[in-house]
C-alpha cells in the first residue's frame, strides 16, 4: 500500500513531496519510456542544487562578496537525510550520500509489419573533370523509394527482450554548491530477425561498443555544471507516456551543459505559485545526431564542431513548457569521395522544440464525479533544417544531399506529438500517445551530360503513429503492460517535374511488458 | 520542345556497361524520358518509346563503335546524342588532360526514326566513321530486341548485378527510372526504419 501511495503522490505532484524548486525537473512520471527511478533521481538532484543555494544564501550577509565569503559547511539535518528522503545512505570516508535504484523489465512483442519502405540513394554516372580529367564518375544525386518485402522476414514470429538498468545516485553538499554524481547502465538486449529469417540476440552498441551501448548516463553535476554522459538538453521529458515512443528525441549524449535556475519568479502567486524558470546551454556530442546515407551525404570522421543546445523551461508545481533549440554542423566528403574536383563544403543545421506538460486531478475539475483520478498530457512540436536527427523520426530520411559539385542542400522536417496519461486508480492507469512528421530531402537539378535536361527529385516522407497502453501495479514494485500500436509511413517523390506514385505502408504491433522496480 | 520535359511523368535512364553489349528497352508510358550513357569497347543502344512526349538523350563513348537506332512514336519526339568514340583512329594530344585528351576515331552510326507531329533530332558525331540516318514522320519501326521490359503495374524497385553491370529500375504506374551502370561509375546505398 505504502507503494501504491507514493505512485499517486509521484503521479499527483512530485514537487510537493521534493520542494518548490523542483518544479522545473523532469516532469513526474512512473512509466518507463524513460525510467522512473530516473527521473526520481533527477528529481533529487534538482532538489539538492536549490537547497543548498538557498542556505547558502541564508548565511551570506548581502554585501559580502561570495568570492571571500566565510561560510560553514552545510550539514543536513540527519546524515543523508533529505527532507525525510531515507533512501541516502551514507558512503564511508569520502562523505558523500548516495543512493541506488533500478528496475528489471521483460517484454515480448510481435510487429506486424510484412513490408516497409526502403530507400536507395545512387549517384548517377555524369561527366565530370577531375584530376585525370574529364570522364564519367558517380556523380548525380537520385533517390528511390520503394516497398521492401523482405521486412516479413525479420517480423516473423515474436521478439522478446529485456530493458533493465540500476542506477547509483550520490551527491555533497560544500560550501560551493553540491556535488552530484549518477551512473545509470544495465542490459538492453532483444531478439531480432535478418533478412534470412535468422534470430540473433543482439545487445545495444553504441560506437560499435557493447559497453557504450550498456552506459546509459554516467555525469558529475557542480552546481549548475554537469559533465558527462547526460540527456540531451534538446529534449523534452520523453516520448510520450506509453513504452513505445511517438516521434520526439530522447537520447543521452556525451555533453558539457550548465543550468542557471531562477526559483520562485513570484509572477501572479495566486495563479502561478511557485513558478519558476532555468536556461541552460551546452555542447554535445554531434555524431549522435548525425543521419546520413553515405552516399548522398557523408560526414568525415571525428567530431568537428560539438551541437550548440540552447534551453528555456518555465514550470510550476503543475506544467512544465519547454523550448529548446540546437546547431549542428554539416561538413559534407561524398561529393569529394566521387568527383576530386568537388570541394568538402560544410554548412549548419538546426532544430528547434517547443513542448509542455500539465498534470491535473480530475476532481479539481469536474467535481466529485472525477474521484481519485489524475491525468496529464504533454504535447511536443519540432521543426528543423538539416538535423533530422532531431525529429526524433526512424531512420527514413538524411540529413542533406550534396551535389556532385558539392553544393549542400539541407532537408527538412517537422514533427508533432502529443500523449495523455489517465490514473483510474492507484494501481492501474492507461495513456495514448499520437505522433506525426514530414520530412523533404531534394537534390539540385543537375545535367548528366552537355545541354541534356537538368535532372534532380524531391522525396517527401510522412508517417503517422497511434499507440495505446494500459498498465497494472500488483505491488511491491511489480507492474504489468500491455500496449498496441498502429504506424503508417508514406514516401512521394517528384523527378524533373514529373510526380511518382506514393508508395505507402502501414503495420500493427502489440506489446506485453513485466517490470519489477527496487 | 525542351518545355515539355518539364513535366515528363517517365523516366528512363540508360548508363552503359563498360563491355557495352547491346542495351535495349522500350518505354510505353503517356511520357518517357530516356538518358543513355555508356562507354567501353562497343557501344550500342536499341530504344523504342511510344507516347504522348518521347525523349531521347545519348551520350556513347566507346572506344571501338557507337551505334544508337532509337524509335519514337508520340505527338511530341526529341532526341539528342552525342556520339564520341576514343582510342583508335586519331590521336589527339590536348594539354591538361592526363589521359592525353579525346581521342576521336570510332565508328558512329546513329539512325532515328520518329513519327509524330513534332519531331526534332539533333545528333553529334565524332568520330572516323560516322553514319547518321534521321527519318521523320515515318511509321518504320526498329525491331529492336526488348530485352528490358518496364513494369507498370504498380510501384516495384529491383536490382540486379548482371554481366553488363548494375542495373536498378524503379518504377510507378506513371513513371519509370532505371539506370544500368558498369561497375565504378556509380555508388549505391539504402536505408530504412529498422524493425
Amino acid at each position: 500500500m505504502k507503494t501504491r501511495t507514493q505512485i499517486v503522490m509521484s503521479f499527483a505532484y512530485a514537487a510537493v513531496m521534493t520542494g518548490a524548486s523542483n518544479a522545473l525537473a523532469q516532469p513526474a512520471s512512473f512509466d518507463k519510456g524513460v525510467d522512473a527511478s530516473i527521473q526520481e533521481a533527477e528529481r533529487a538532484i534538482e532538489e539538492l542544487n536549490a537547497a543548498s543555494r538557498a542556505r547558502v544564501k541564508e548565511k551570506r550577509p548581502a554585501t559580502q562578496p561570495t568570492a571571500t565569503a566565510i561560510r560553514r559547511p552545510i550539514r543536513m539535518r540527519a546524515p543523508c537525510n533529505l527532507n525525510g528522503n531515507t533512501q541516502f545512505f551514507q558512503i564511508p570516508y569520502i562523505g558523500f550520500c548516495g543512493a541506488v535504484h533500478g528496475s528489471l523489465t521483460g517484454f515480448i512483442g510481435k510487429d506486424f509489419a510484412t513490408e516497409d519502405i526502403t530507400f536507395t540513394t545512387q549517384r548517377l554516372p555524369a561527366y565530370r573533370f577531375g584530376w585525370r580529367g574529364l570522364g564519367l564518375s558517380a556523380a548525380a544525386p537520385m533517390m528511390y523509394y520503394w516497398k521492401n518485402p523482405l521486412v516479413r522476414n525479420t517480423t516473423s514470429g515474436a521478439y522478446t527482450g529485456t530493458y533493465s538498468m540500476v542506477n547509483f545516485l550520490a551527491f555533497r553538499n560544500t560550501d560551493y554548491g553540491t556535488i552530484s554524481m549518477f551512473i545509470n547502465a544495465g542490459l538492453f538486449a532483444r531478439t531480432a530477425k535478418n533478412y534470412q529469417g535468422e534470430t540473433r540476440i543482439t545487445l545495444n552498441q553504441i560506437y560499435g561498443n557493447y559497453w557504450r551501448g550498456a552506459l546509459d548516463q554516467a555525469w558529475v553535476q557542480w552546481g549548475g555544471l554537469r559533465v558527462g554522459l547526460q540527456p540531451s538538453l534538446f529534449s523534452f521529458s520523453r516520448t510520450g507516456y506509453t513504452f513505445m515512443p511517438g516521434y520526439a528525441s530522447y537520447m543521452t549524449t556525451p555533453a558539457v551543459s550548465y543550468t542557471h535556475r531562477f526559483d520562485n519568479l513570484n509572477i501572479l502567486p495566486g495563479l502561478l505559485p511557485r513558478l519558476g524558470a532555468s536556461i541552460s546551454i551546452s555542447a554535445e556530442d554531434p555524431t549522435l545526431r548525425r543521419y546520413p546515407d553515405g552516399v548522398l551525404s557523408r560526414y568525415p570522421t571525428g567530431m568537428g564542431y560539438p551541437d550548440l543546445v540552447g534551453q528555456v523551461r518555465v514550470g510550476a508545481p503543475a506544467f512544465v513548457i519547454h523550448a529548446s533549440g540546437a546547431m549542428h554542423e554539416i561538413r559534407d566528403v561524398s561529393a569529394n569521395a566521387y568527383n576530386s574536383f568537388a570541394p568538402k563544403n560544410a554548412t549548419w543545421g538546426w532544430a528547434a522544440q517547443l513542448a509542455g506538460e500539465y498534470r491535473w486531478k480530475w476532481s479539481s475539475l469536474v467535481g466529485p464525479i472525477g474521484g481519485n483520478m489524475y491525468g496529464k498530457a504533454m504535447l511536443s512540436a519540432t521543426a528543423t533544417q538539416g538535423a533530422l536527427s532531431y525529429l526524433g523520426i526512424p531512420y527514413m530520411s538524411i540529413d542533406y544531399v550534396s551535389s556532385s559539385y558539392g553544393t549542400i542542400q539541407r532537408s527538412s522536417g517537422q514533427a508533432i506529438m502529443g500523449s495523455y496519461e489517465h490514473l483510474w486508480t492507484p494501481v492501474f492507469k492507461t495513456s495514448i500517445t499520437g505522433a506525426a512528421f514530414q520530412t523533404f530531402m531534394g537534390s539540385s537539378a543537375e545535367f548528366l551530360g552537355f545541354g541534356n535536361a537538368a535532372f534532380g527529385f524531391n522525396t517527401q516522407v510522412r508517417g503517422q503513429r497511434v499507440v495505446g497502453n494500459a498498465e497494472y501495479w500488483a505491488g511491491d514494485g511489480w507492474a504489468l503492460g500491455l500496449e498496441g500500436g498502429w504506424t503508417w509511413s508514406q514516401a512521394n517523390g517528384q523527378y524533373l517535374g514529373g510526380r511518382g506514385l506514393p508508395v505507402a505502408v502501414n503495420f500493427p504491433n502489440v506489446l506485453t511488458y513485466m517490470r519489477k522496480a527496487f | 520542345m525542351s518545355r515539355t520535359i518539364l513535366f515528363l511523368t517517365a523516366v528512363f535512364l540508360l548508363a552503359g556497361a563498360v563491355s557495352a553489349p547491346a542495351q535495349v528497352a522500350t518505354q510505353s508510358a503517356p511520357f518517357n524520358f530516356a538518358i543513355g550513357i555508356s562507354s567501353g569497347s562497343q557501344s550500342s543502344v536499341d530504344l523504342s518509346q511510344t507516347g504522348f512526349v518521347n525523349v531521347y538523350y545519348g551520350i556513347q563513348d566507346s572506344n571501338l563503335a557507337n551505334q544508337a537506332v532509337v524509335d519514337q512514336t508520340g505527338v511530341n519526339n526529341y532526341s539528342q546524342m552525342q556520339q564520341v568514340g576514343s582510342s583508335t583512329g586519331v590521336y589527339t594530344a590536348t594539354p591538361g588532360f592526363a589521359d592525353g585528351g579525346p581521342r576521336f576515331g570510332a565508328q558512329n552510326l546513329a539512325a532515328v526514326t520518329q513519327n509524330g507531329v513534332e519531331n526534332s533530332s539533333q545528333i553529334t558525331q565524332m568520330g572516323g566513321t560516322n553514319v547518321a540516318a534521321v527519318a521523320q514522320n515515318s511509321s518504320v519501326g526498329n525491331g529492336s530486341v526488348r530485352r528490358v521490359q518496364a513494369p507498370t503495374d504498380g510501384p516495384i524497385y529491383q536490382s540486379y548485378n548482371t554481366p553488363d553491370g548494375y542495373l536498378s529500375l524503379f518504377t510507378t504506374d506513371s513513371m519509370s527510372l532505371a539506370i544500368w551502370t558498369p561497375p565504378g561509375l556509380t555508388a549505391t546505398n539504402s536505408f530504412g526504419r529498422m524493425h
